[in-house]
């Protein structure tokens, strides 16, 4: 342990966790490399593609750009704590529904948009959830279907009333 | 041994952190712009503050006749803020076309501001404000100098090694000025401004009396045009005069060729967003 590390608390998917952490370290390798958390995905690096989305504390956050440290007493989630793979969230069921999945890659940043945007908004016009998910590129572009199963995901999720 | 990160929880414990360690500090809030300077290059940080705890800095208030932005106030807070969509909406719409969602829930008016890019999007509604950016140290306490004399190139600016952006403080315009943003970008998220600027303007027994124009990303600074604004004051608004006020912008900027627009096609860009605003405000 070098002598510039920091203890910061964590809480991540309702789990409070502790870490050591240097300053450098991101938001992004804390929940990859020492959580494990693969969902969280690593695509530009620099805040332009969203993949590395995060819930922190009700607000959506590009985790490439928020270094760990500053983290420190919030509260995190993450893709694994959405749904599972035998009960999945029902914005997952309708990206699953709509075939709005393709690669995947930016799906999990695409579903934490989602929820951030209907817990504030559980009734969205399509520019709503234009602008909502603008902050997350596909590069297979299937943005239609993406936006179809939104719509649909808001027919069925009517957004966690504690997070307004 | 590496960078050394600290989290001061008071003001008092920042400026301390800066007066001892301030030439070797690089403050961090929301980490929108130092993750992408330092991507993969963080390394040659020797301290790094954290500020985003100081709850303090993250209050909107308005007084009798002014309003006070603390620097950590996100994009995201001045966008839906009550008090900025009802007396500046045009400040809230600037805000709004920072980034993305998850850059405006982090990235701060301080920081952008502190950033100094020619092109930063709250940058020219704050010089149309005329707002004034109040600075702290242990030091010299307060400080206040106007945000049309902060900007000293690209990436730089006045303040000091030891100082802390506090907040920007502008007067609230007359009731019946009309404001605008303007943004030029290459698409509709996440887009660095080719041109951006904003207009303040009021009008008096039919003449335009109060005009203020800045551009951003045309110069190596966000720019008041003086000579277009002059052009404009104690006239009467009409397409010939407007025409005529905005021929004075190829003077008072001088962009620069980049990957998002040549030198020329930011002039031309320029001229005419502004003149297509003015015709859209005043006619």
């Amino acid at each position: 342990m070098g002598d510039n590390e920091l203890k910061i608390n964590l809480i991540i998917n309702g789990e409070q966790h502790e870490f050591m952490v240097t300053p450098e370290l991101r938001l992004l390798d804390l929940l990859r490399d020492k959580m494990g958390l693969l969902g969280t995905k690593e695509g530009c690096g620099k805040g332009e593609c969203g993949a590395c989305t995060v819930i922190m504390d009700g607000k959506t956050v590009n985790s490439c750009m928020v270094l760990a440290f500053q983290a420190d007493g919030s509260d995190i989630l993450t893709i694994e704590g959405m749904g599972t793979p035998t009960q999945l969230h029902p914005i997952q069921e309708a990206f699953v529904n709509n075939g709005a999945v393709q690669c995947g890659y930016c799906i999990p940043g695409m579903v934490l948009s989602t929820k951030a945007l209907l817990d504030k908004n559980s009734n969205p016009t399509e520019e709503e959830i234009r602008r909502g998910i603008s902050g997350n590129l596909c590069r297979c572009t299937g943005y239609q279907k993406i936006v179809d199963a939104i719509q649909d995901a808001a027919t069925t999720y009517g957004g966690d009333k504690d997070e307004r | 041994m590496g960078m050394t990160g600290f989290t001061p929880r008071q003001i008092s414990e920042a400026l301390q952190y800066l007066y001892q360690h301030g030439d070797e500090t690089t403050i961090i809030a929301g980490g929108t712009d130092i993750l992408v300077r330092f991507h993969r290059r963080m390394d040659e940080l020797k301290r790094i503050m954290n500020i985003w705890n100081l709850e303090e800095l993250k209050e909107i208030k308005i007084t009798d006749d002014e309003i006070e932005v603390g620097s950590l106030v996100t994009h995201t807070q001045l966008e839906k803020s009550a008090i900025i969509l009802n007396h500046v909406p045009f400040l809230a719409e600037a805000a709004s076309e920072v980034g993305s969602p998850q850059i405006r829930n982090r990235g701060t008016i301080g920081g952008n501001v502190a950033n100094s890019s020619p092109a930063g999007d709250t940058i020219p509604a704050l010089m149309v404000l005329d707002a004034k950016v109040k600075l702290i140290s242990l030091e010299r306490g307060e400080r206040v100098v106007s945000i049309n004399d902060f900007f000293l190139g690209p990436g730089r600016n006045l303040i000091k090694k030891d100082e802390l952006i506090y907040s920007f403080i502008f007067t609230i315009p007359h009731e019946n000025y009309r404001g605008k943003f303007l943004k030029l970008g290459l698409r509709k998220a996440l887009s660095i401004s080719t041109v951006n600027g904003a207009i303040l303007v009021t009008m008096k027994d039919g003449l335009i009396n109060e005009c203020r124009i800045a551009l951003g990303a045309v110069a190596p600074t966000p720019v008041r045009v003086k000579l277009t604004e002059e052009g404009l004051k104690g006239k009467k608004a009409t397409k010939e005069i407007i025409e005529n006020a905005v021929n004075f912008l190829s003077q008072e900027i001088s962009p620069i060729s980049d990957i998002r627009g040549s030198r020329q096609y930011r002039l031309d860009v320029a001229k005419e967003l502004v003149k297509r605003e003015l015709l859209n405000i005043l006619l």
